[in-house]
């Protein structure tokens, strides 16, 4: 276990407020290894950023976090500051929802991508011009010299996305933490700026924890996925095991309400009732006031993760619902032909 | 850039015309004649009453007085004091360096002060910043007129630390001379200025950016100055050159506290005396300066944000 890149052991993360400590992050736990890809999947307000931030330690000032959050196998919570600034500038990386807001807007770029390698880093000024122009190439710029001398107002969304990609790989990390890093794009772009970040992610050998909104964004770059719903994590798979047989209701509802691309429906299935946040949370399962499957038992006491050949599922009824859960959308019930029996497993 | 300069000075030149007007008319329409103070409450026959308005052209109709000024004023002739019949615009000549040094200091004063401390209480925070929004709320409410005799009390009679009043001659003195005159002046502004910095920078700090260059491991050291000072910059400048501009029509308040010969405090005396063309010619002086300035302040504005185009629409 300690070969993985990251792991979170128990995260948990309550911010101070008027109505006392709002809790939005009720124990996440989850590990990295090298190279692997990890999506964070969730709804606003699940903790999916929140659980990243904790990583980077930039988490909002006052929050009290508890828990380990190791990388190799050292404490992150715990470095000093100096030793916290190392870490950042050598082995993790982080690309942010907006690029647009993630530069100094009356910087040039050139002083952007020099800054993370020559301030950070400790490199000399003329090496990291050498080498922002080198990346500046790899991610797909024509005309670096443009680029180079551009201000951010001058460039395009997804150019500058890929001005941020370049910049998270010129430390080549340990580590690639991705917020919705093309939730702000439009979405001709996003399949591009996706496909030279994954192939960069690739060519450096990094882990990714990839934090989106988007089920399938998420499948198609991910080794693995966690659901979180209220500040947990409901669901670990791997894309194909959760599409074809999701072990969680929650999961499984959050298939159902994706559009269909080849059958038009009048009216998308929703999940019932509104997201709860990890604060509302009263005793037992937290998805137990929407789920169309609850039993009494669902809301007598804190449901454990149970982690079973590679997954892990946090439900108590998972057992006695895996058929159901695998078969067709159930708010449907006279759509579509009955597919019974979609339950193999794609390792 | 070039294109942009021309062309703003031209709008000040327009400026300048309508201004010029709006101050003739301004003296024109105000109670009291330029010849009852020339004959000083003396009697004097309708006679000699009539060949000094003669003289200064007083019966004249108002558009051909405007326009006889006018056209002195562009050959750089501003006329002649009714009280002292000395050539305005040497007088001027003689006044201007007083005024110019003592607004130069306070601008110093008002940028390294107002600025600095500012940029530091909104970058630290605690006790420091605390204490900067009390002295900022103090210092904006003291008025300039209070602050000069408080401060002549205090260190010029008590401590004898600085002259009383005069302007002094020679670098050395010249300072020593201006220093209490252009710390009472610049004292409101300085407070106003570090406010805003305070305000500007706390609000900078909290930018995404700001959070993400940390997050990349830049040094606090780099990031407060290159993301967080030179970002809050934007609204200090327009504030600054707002209050130094101010300044020169501050300067009356503290020349004639300070008994400095400088050009506010013939501003007031020509007031009191009704001395018509030296009141226009000084208020054409502070129209220009404030013109100047805010031409200036926009050209620094292009230099520190290139999302400002000159000559067109901010992109």
């Amino acid at each position: 276990m300690s070969a993985n890149v990251l792991e979170l052991d128990d995260v948990r993360l309550a911010l101070p407020s008027r109505h006392g400590d709002r809790t939005l992050l009720r124990g996440v736990s989850l590990s990295l290894a090298p190279g692997e890809a990890l999506g964070l999947v969730g709804e606003s307000g699940s903790g999916k950023s929140m659980t990243l931030r904790t990583v980077l330690r930039t988490e909002p000032p006052g929050a009290r976090v508890t828990g380990r959050v190791l990388l190799d196998g050292e404490d992150v919570r715990l470095l000093g500051a100096a030793a916290l600034r190392r870490v950042r500038a050598e082995r993790l990386t982080m690309i942010s929802q907006n690029p647009r807001a993630a530069l100094n807007p009356v910087l040039r770029i050139s002083r952007y991508l020099v800054e993370g390698l020559c301030d950070a880093r400790g490199e000399s000024r003329d090496e990291a011009t050498r080498r922002a122009r080198d990346l500046l190439a790899r991610v797909g710029i024509a005309d670096v010299d443009r680029c180079m001398d551009a201000y951010p107002h001058q460039l395009s969304g997804g150019m500058l996305q890929r001005v941020v990609i370049a910049a998270a790989m010129a430390s080549s990390p340990r580590l690639l933490l991705a917020d919705e890093p093309t939730t702000a794009l439009d979405v001709t772009t996003q399949s591009e700026v996706m496909a030279i970040l994954d192939e960069q992610r690739r060519e450096h050998g990094m882990a990714m924890l990839f934090v989106t909104h988007d089920l399938e964004l998420a499948s198609a770059v991910c080794d693995r996925i966690a659901v979180l719903y209220a500040g947990e994590i409901v669901e670990i798979g791997t894309p194909a095991q959760l599409h074809s047989a999701p072990r969680h209701p929650y999961t499984r509802l959050l298939l159902d309400s994706r559009p269909s691309l080849t059958a038009k429906t009048a009216a998308l299935p929703v999940i019932p009732g509104r997201p709860i946040a990890a604060y509302e949370v009263e005793g037992g399962c937290a998805f137990s006031g929407r789920c169309p499957w609850v039993a009494p038992r669902c809301s007598e006491g804190e449901v454990a993760l149970v982690h079973d050949a590679g997954r892990a599922t946090r439900c108590l009824r998972a057992d006695e619902l895996t058929a159901e859960l695998a078969g067709p959308a159930v708010s449907e019930p006279a759509g579509e032909p009955v597919q019974a029996g979609e339950t193999e497993e794609t390792a | 850039m070039l294109r942009f300069i021309i062309r703003r000075l031209g709008a000040l030149a327009a400026t300048l015309l309508i201004s010029s007007f709006l101050i003739f008319a301004a003296m024109y329409a105000a109670p009291g004649s330029p010849e009852s103070f020339l004959v000083q409450g003396r009697t004097v026959s309708p006679e000699v009453l009539a060949s000094i308005r003669a003289q200064y052209g007083l019966d004249d109709p108002f558009l051909v007085r405007y326009g006889h000024w006018l056209g002195g004023v562009l050959t750089g002739d501003l006329g002649e004091s009714l009280t002292t019949r000395q050539d305005v615009a040497s007088l001027l000549a003689s006044r201007i360096p007083t005024t110019l040094w003592l607004t130069a200091y306070a601008a110093v004063l008002i940028v390294v002060f107002g600025v600095v401390v500012g940029a530091i209480a909104g970058l630290r925070g605690g006790a420091f910043d605390t204490a900067v929004l009390l002295g900022s709320s103090v210092g904006f409410a003291i008025p300039t007129f209070f602050a000069a005799v408080l401060l002549m009390s205090v260190f010029s009679v008590t401590l004898g630390w600085f002259p009383v009043f005069g302007s002094g001659s020679g670098l050395a003195d010249r300072m020593s001379h201006l220093t209490l005159p252009a710390v009472a002046l610049a004292l409101p502004a300085v407070a106003v200025v570090a406010r805003i910095t305070r305000t500007a920078v706390v609000e900078e700090r909290e930018a995404e950016h700001v959070q993400i260059a940390l997050a990349r491991g830049v040094p606090w050291r780099i990031v407060a100055r290159r993301h967080i000072v030179r970002n809050a910059m934007l609204p200090v400048t327009t504030i600054v050159g707002v209050n130094i501009a101010a300044l020169v029509a501050g300067a009356a308040v503290v020349e004639h506290a300070f008994t400095l010969d400088g050009i506010g405090a013939m501003l007031i005396n020509a007031v009191q005396q009704k001395d018509f063309a030296v009141v226009q010619a000084i208020a054409l002086v502070l129209v220009a300066v404030f013109g100047v300035v805010n031409l200036v302040i926009d050209i620094l504005y292009a230099v520190i944000d290139p999302r400002v185009q000159l000559g067109g629409e901010s992109a």
